[in-house]
């Protein structure tokens, strides 16, 4: 490949035949990742405690799988109840939800706000499998990949068992960001939060602050929910000496070219509140922005790291998660970050709903599935994370052992692998759905758990009160 | 909003391309892990992430994880531990060409890793100046001298090439 880049340049050649040497040296021009196995070890890591919070809860949906995840964080939920009263919890293991969990749908039509189907934007896996991955790379949780059949391929057939032929009736919702995206709220939220200044409309999003990171600053942005975000870099441990993120009380050096050295390196803020008092900051913040707490679910969290606590506002409707959240973050110098949508839940009334059996029909049905195989699988009982989640810092020495494919024998049947489902339990819920309009609605969807403990969902809103219209 | 829709987009446009730049520079039974460590902070520290500039923002913070990485491999004294983000030592760079190696290596760190930025994963301006945490003028004059730099080196193999000396390695 290096045939269109020219030899070594003479001196003094052009700089650009040089770089361009150096980039026809590039090792990895066409390297791809292993989408599925990548996924699924971030996920993992994020569910040991190594990420974070929510995403490993919507991905993962049961507290009570993540045995290390339990074991690692120290953490305090605190449920405010319809009556705006304290239902205090102390542990973790998800006998505190008092809401069902949200239900993740499959993407439809591209469009995001799905949580699960890996997919990228660049290359498609090579051929060669295992070979293309490093020797540990490719986790167990890999193998119990996210589509239904397997990344390789192969078909799945859903059965149901037990399951009541029954249709009914759910209220779908509609986020109304119309009533959020204004310049007045972002006036009052900035007011709320002590930002001064008047907010601007900029690039489409309600801005106040600099975005350089020398000082907290807030947004609304245009989308289905209103999101709104504040973040105070102030507050941040993570203290950036460069330029791009110079730190508040960063001398006004011009930013020339010296070494960086670490340019970015944690400081001691002490420990962030925690526990109920974190929860009952995180309210007072959130009460304080004029966000309606009714049916909201907090939970504080401490990821193994004292100096920073995240506490988690699920917003729930008639018991149901509606997969919307607040977040406030919280170190040693105090409230860091708020984030969570604006936009109130309108009802849409009622709508009819299908069957837990016609449900199970729905994810063979290439209307409802996703993907390129099939409907999503969001989780697989406790099989996603556990044993891959402490691989880190083992690190392989070796170099992986090229293995060629076996050769087919002749007169060998082919594989045409076909993985049989039987659904056992179905819960009706909520998935929030963003439209290709950019609308996000919440749909009554079904919760479908298989005998084997994986976990799938689709949507319960009858055909009737869905468009197949094609976008444009 | 740096919720899980965005995490899923983030994921989608970035992870080949932070797959290949530890592929570039790291041994390829680290490189799923070590991508899987950038993105996972990610994740964790979205709120900081800048909109706009999610890719150099995780150039920059692969850059600390493979030196924690290679800082935990190789049983390095405290005190020895470099200040700077070497990300591009030839010693662990994947790279075929021996000529192009053999350049790199005479070139400071600083300069191999801005060139390695700017030819592998084609970055310049802005998106230099995050990675490198420096201002935009700094990192367009670092780009600069960092290809004098290369000009020199190479000019200075092909003289002493034509004149059957062997090339010498500066490290």
């Amino acid at each position: 490949m290096n045939e269109n880049f020219p030899a070594s340049p003479a001196p003094g050649a052009d700089d650009d035949a040089m770089v361009e040497r150096l980039r026809a040296a590039d090792p990895a021009v066409d390297a791809a990742p292993d989408v599925v196995a990548l996924r699924a070890a971030v996920d993992a890591r994020i569910a040991a405690g190594q990420g974070g919070d929510q995403l490993a809860a919507a991905r993962s949906r049961r507290w009570t799988s993540w045995p290390a995840r339990v074991a690692a964080v120290a953490a305090a939920a605190l449920v405010i109840g319809g009556g705006g009263g304290y239902a205090v919890g102390a542990a973790h293991d998800g006998g505190q939800q008092v809401a069902a969990d949200a239900i993740t749908l499959p993407a439809a039509g591209g469009q995001g706000g799905a949580v699960g189907a890996p997919e990228v934007a660049a290359g498609p896996k090579a051929a060669g499998g295992d070979t293309t991955s490093g020797g540990g790379a490719r986790s167990s949780a890999a193998a119990d990949s996210s589509y239904a059949g397997g990344y390789w391929g192969g078909h799945t057939v859903f059965t149901s068992k037990g399951l009541s032929g029954d249709a009914g009736t759910a209220t779908a919702w509609a986020f109304d960001p119309s009533q959020a995206f204004t310049h007045d709220t972002a006036a009052r939220l900035a007011a709320a939060l002590g930002v001064t200044g008047d907010p601007v409309l900029q690039d489409g999003v309600w801005q106040l602050g600099p975005n350089d990171g020398t000082g907290p600053s807030l947004s609304v942005y245009p989308d289905g929910m209103a999101s709104f975000n504040f973040y105070d870099p102030t507050k941040d441990p993570w203290f950036c000496s460069a330029a791009s993120t110079p730190a508040p009380a960063d001398t006004t050096k011009p930013s020339t070219d010296v070494a960086p050295g670490e340019p970015c390196a944690q400081r001691d803020l002490g420990p962030a509140v925690a526990g109920d008092a974190a929860v009952a900051a995180a309210k007072d913040v959130l009460t304080s922005m004029g966000v309606d707490l009714g049916g909201v679910e907090l939970t504080a969290e401490n990821w193994g790291d004292p100096t920073w606590t995240y506490v988690t506002g699920y917003q729930a409707v008639d018991g149901q998660r509606t997969g919307a959240q607040w977040n406030v973050a919280f170190t040693g110098a105090g409230m860091q970050s708020v984030s969570g949508p604006l936009a109130p839940l309108v009802s849409l009334g009622t709508y009819d709903v299908i069957s837990p059996t016609d449900a199970v029909k729905r994810l063979t049905d290439p209307r409802f599935g996703s993907g390129y195989n099939g409907p999503l699988m969001y989780a697989d009982g406790g099989k996603t994370v556990v044993g891959t989640a402490t691989d880190e810092g083992v690190a392989p020495t070796s170099p992986p052992v090229p293995t060629l494919p076996p050769t087919v024998a002749a007169g060998s049947s082919f594989s045409w692998p076909v993985t049989e489902v039987t659904i056992v339990k179905a819960r009706l819920g909520l998935a929030v759905q963003n439209l290709p309009s950019g609308a996000a609605v919440l749909l009554p969807a079904y919760e479908l758990t298989a005998s084997d403990d994986s976990v799938w969902s689709v949507v319960a809103v009858a055909d009737s009160g869905l468009d197949f219209s094609p976008v444009g | 909003m740096h919720d899980e829709a965005w995490f899923e987009g983030v994921f989608r446009l970035h992870a080949t391309a932070v797959h290949r730049y530890f592929a570039r520079r790291a041994a390829a039974d680290d490189v799923q892990d070590l991508t899987a460590d950038v993105l996972t902070t990610a994740w964790r520290r979205r709120d900081d992430v800048p909109d706009g500039a999610e890719l150099p923002w995780l150039y920059r913070t692969a850059a600390f994880v493979l030196a924690n990485h290679r800082r935990k491999a190789r049983p390095v004294p405290v005190e020895q531990v470099p200040d700077d983000v070497d990300d591009a030592d030839p010693a662990e760079l994947v790279i075929a060409d021996e000529e192009v190696r053999a350049v790199l290596a005479a070139l400071a760190p600083r300069d191999r890793r801005i060139l390695l930025l700017h030819a592998w994963e084609g970055l310049d301006g802005d998106q230099l100046a995050v990675v490198l945490g420096i201002g935009r003028g700094g990192a367009d004059a670092a780009l600069s001298r960092a290809r004098a730099r290369l000009r020199e080196v190479w000019s200075a193999r092909e003289t002493g090439a034509s004149t059957g000396s062997e090339p010498t390695q500066a490290r």
